[in-house]
């Protein structure tokens, strides 16, 4: 189906001038790996919305599935033959980007747990006093889990003492080791 | 007596003394500094606070607060004279005994010793105070006074953040920089090189909002240690006793990965079809869809998972069609519902029917399954018996073939088995021929292996045991560095207490004068020793001289005149010598006293005598003036 349906969006993309192709392409795999996508403004001369939107689709979709084949360098080229002059371009423009995207694509795949940790932050407090005792001198660390339930994120703030945060820190040890365990 | 007065004045001022700024030595204290030092002392000794620090008008009081002072000194363990005279008519020496009594007995600064011990803690407790204090120095001023949050505080004025409003979370986004540049001998391909040369953007343009440029770096930085870190532990570990090289570690770590990836990923699928043919499980997923379809919400689940959703739902959208197209007859509602909840029994009955059905056939059909492997066994046992069989017929018949001829046959075969066990001599000497060097050729290969594998072994051993001490050598040379950083600032401020370096100094010089001046005390013995022997010596000679002239002239003196006149003579002489050696030692004996008394004179004129009898004289005028008074009053009432 790509083929037959690539065609029109291969030929799309030549209206694009020669030097801004590979501008582009590298744009929307940043998108593929969250980072900036393109934007329309920068090519309103060259295409309209819906064109814009078809061939940054089209352009995406192909894109993983380089990957998600494994296609060689050749079976690329062969699903580029409806490009013309720019084929090389975008090819090497695929080829180059693959590790970046395959990371990216991993680890999105990797996570299919309902909620699961993005970041995380963590600052180190040291509290002096509190209402009842003049000089207290405890340490207070407060981390903030990032996570993501259904592609929704969600902070989840916590104010642990010395000893929680060892508790913390053993059971996400404990977890670190089936993880170990399982790599082995 | 400079240091010394130095060092006490400046222990003086630490505790609170209004001493002068002029004031060099104790030379200079007058009464009332005197007895306000004293009082401030005692009272930072011991917790005296009912003693006044200024002098009192009246010269009662005075002399009360004079025995006072006295008293507590010697309570404190003072030894030597003391009375209210060292306070009101002082003297230097005597004020300096006291006033050194004193500042040794003064409680050293308490936060020295503590931290000694506790060093770190204490000194984040210093820091975190100076910095509250360098804060509190300034004025307070709205936010929207300052940009970013920004004050000039303090002396030396520091850029200070107050308030958290314009600070910003950690937040790191994935970066991406060139790699394999350092190395210039190896050749980046075109396609590469073009790429970071024109599409790749500046690191500091890659984040999102410029202040998450920072810590995408550390981020990155971080994360590129630790997985180093991970991998030289798992080399360390596992990758050294592998013996392969690290490539081949790599791939076969790898190949075992998605092994076992796609082995956990086909039992999935397995448990999940398992799953999906129950029907309760049916019927949550149905509920489930019918739940995800309002919430639009895409959850994460198998591929399986999903198409399974996905052709329930078109299932769903069809019988929600149907509904559909029922829905406009004309009906009322109760029947509406009644026909709908007969529908859905009957579609229940139906459906557990037609499942119970499915389980009875697929029983049927296990039972089936196992029937025919049980088949296959039986198959298989028969056509191994049966080709046994065949082999046993085949040999049977042959002899039974033989049997007619039986001699000859018997002969034949004789001569048959005869030159076989000849050939198989033959084969076994020829075999011994070879298998001997084969074996020692064997045993010797083997031999090298076993050494190659035990060497290979102990420089494993070797590399781990290097690599351990690596490691400890680095934290040991981090420690090191700690240690000499933590005293390199304590070094520095130590320096700064003048105190403490002139006690030092104070402390070296008294030690090399003491040496000298032992030295010059010894000398002196010396002299002293050796014209004591002279003396000795002299008096000795004097002695023989004498008696040996005595006897000489009063042998001659019996038969001469003239001579007994001589020996009386030498008799006057010897008595007048001794005298007036007599003399000599007493005029010594009593330029001694002299000089003793001579230095004895100059330490009273030292003590102020004249004055401090002037002012006693006046105090005492003063005392019998108040005690007149006293009496006149008394004699009033």
């Amino acid at each position: 189906m790509a083929e037959e349906g690539g065609f029109p969006q291969q030929k799309l993309l030549e209206k694009c001038p020669q030097n801004q192709i590979s501008t582009l392409l590298h744009g929307l795999i940043d998108g593929i790996c969250g980072k900036c996508p393109p934007r329309y403004q920068d090519y309103a001369k060259i295409w309209s919305l819906e064109e814009w939107w078809n061939v940054c689709d089209y352009f995406k979709e192909l894109a993983k599935d380089t990957l998600k084949n494994i296609w060689s360098k050749d079976e690329i080229a062969a699903h580029l033959e409806g490009l013309g002059s720019s084929k090389q371009e975008v090819l090497d423009v695929f080829w180059v980007r693959r590790e970046d995207m395959q990371q990216h694509l991993r680890q999105e795949t990797c996570a299919i747990s309902r909620t699961q940790l993005v970041d995380f932050d963590w600052s180190l407090k040291l509290a002096m006093s509190s209402d009842k005792i003049a000089s207290l001198h405890q340490p207070l660390v407060s981390v903030d889990l990032d996570v993501r339930e259904d592609e929704t994120k969600r902070v989840v703030s916590m104010e642990l003492t010395k000893e929680d945060l060892q508790k913390l820190i053993t059971s996400l040890e404990a977890a670190n080791k089936v993880v170990n365990q399982l790599k082995t | 007596m400079e240091e010394v007065d130095n060092i006490i004045i400046h222990s003086l001022r630490s505790i609170g003394c209004s001493i002068d700024e002029s004031v060099e030595s104790l030379h200079q204290f007058n009464t009332e500094v005197i007895v306000e030092a004293a009082v401030k002392c005692l009272r930072v000794i011991s917790g005296l606070t009912e003693l006044p620090t200024s002098l009192p008008p009246g010269m009662s009081a005075r002399f009360r607060l004079g025995t006072t002072l006295a008293q507590a000194l010697t309570d404190l363990g003072y030894r030597g004279e003391i009375g209210y005279q060292t306070f009101l008519y002082s003297n230097e020496a005597d004020i300096r005994r006291v006033f050194m009594f004193l500042v040794d007995k003064l409680p050293r600064e308490s936060g020295e010793a503590v931290e000694e011990t506790l060093g770190a803690s204490l000194l984040l407790q210093r820091a975190i105070s100076a910095e509250l204090a360098r804060r509190l120095s300034g004025p307070w001023s709205p936010p929207y006074c300052k940009t970013n949050n920004l004050v000039l505080r303090g002396k030396p004025a520091g850029l200070v953040r107050e308030g958290c409003s314009a600070s910003h979370r950690f937040l790191a986004r994935a970066v991406t920089m060139p790699t394999g540049c350092g190395d210039l001998s190896k050749k980046i391909p075109k396609e590469i090189k073009a790429y970071y040369s024109k599409d790749l953007p500046l690191v500091s343009h890659q984040p999102l909002h410029k202040h998450e440029l920072a810590p995408s770096l550390l981020e990155k930085n971080a994360q590129e240690v630790t997985s180093q870190q991970e991998w030289e532990f798992e080399w360390n570990q596992q990758g050294l006793a592998s013996r392969l090289t690290q490539q081949e570690y790599k791939a076969r770590k790898k190949q075992r990965l998605q092994k076992r990836i796609a082995d956990q990923l086909r039992q999935g699928v397995q448990r999940g079809e398992a799953a999906a043919s129950g029907t309760a499980d049916l019927m949550q997923l149905v509920n489930s869809m019918s739940d995800k379809g309002a919430a639009t919400s895409k959850t994460k689940g198998s591929r399986f998972t999903h198409t399974e959703k996905l052709q329930f739902a078109q299932d769903a959208e069809k019988a929600a069609a149907q509904i559909g197209v029922e829905g406009p007859k004309a009906e009322t509602e109760e029947e509406l519902q009644k026909k709908r909840e007969d529908e859905v029994q009957q579609l229940r009955d139906e459906l557990g029917g037609l499942t119970s059905k499915l389980e009875n056939l697929e029983l049927d059909m296990k039972k089936f399954n196992a029937n025919m492997q049980q088949m296959e066994e039986q198959i298989g046992l028969e056509k191994r018996k049966n080709k046994e069989k065949e082999e046993a017929y085949k040999v049977k018949k042959r002899t039974l073939d033989l049997l007619p001829d039986a001699e000859n046959n018997i002969v034949k075969l004789q001569s048959v088995v005869d030159s076989s066990a000849q050939r198989l001599v033959n084969l076994a000497s020829q075999w011994e021929k070879h298998r001997a060097p084969l074996i020692q050729q064997y045993r010797e290969v083997k031999e090298l292996n076993e050494n190659r594998v035990s060497e290979a072994q102990k420089k494993l051993e070797e590399i781990r045991v290097l690599r351990e001490k690596m490691k400890e050598v680095a934290d040991e040379t981090r420690a090191k560095d700690d240690l000499c950083k933590q005293l390199m600032s304590e070094y520095e401020r130590m320096t700064k207490d003048v105190n403490r370096s002139a006690y030092t100094k104070r402390i070296m010089e008294i030690v090399g004068n003491i040496k000298r001046q032992k030295e010059d005390i010894e000398k002196v013995l010396i002299d002293t020793r050796s014209i004591q022997k002279e003396i000795n010596q002299l008096t000795g000679k004097l002695d023989r001289t004498f008696t040996v002239t005595d006897e000489v002239i009063f042998r001659d003196a019996k038969k001469d005149e003239g001579v007994r006149k001589a020996y009386k003579y030498l008799a006057a002489l010897n008595e007048n010598c001794n005298l007036l050696i007599k003399t000599v030692e007493e005029t010594g004996g009593i330029l001694r006293e002299i000089r003793d008394l001579e230095d004895q004179l100059e330490n009273e004129s030292h003590k102020k005598t004249t004055a401090n009898l002037e002012k006693i004289q006046s105090d005492f005028n003063e005392m019998k003036k108040e005690n007149s008074t006293l009496i006149a009053k008394l004699k009033g009432k």
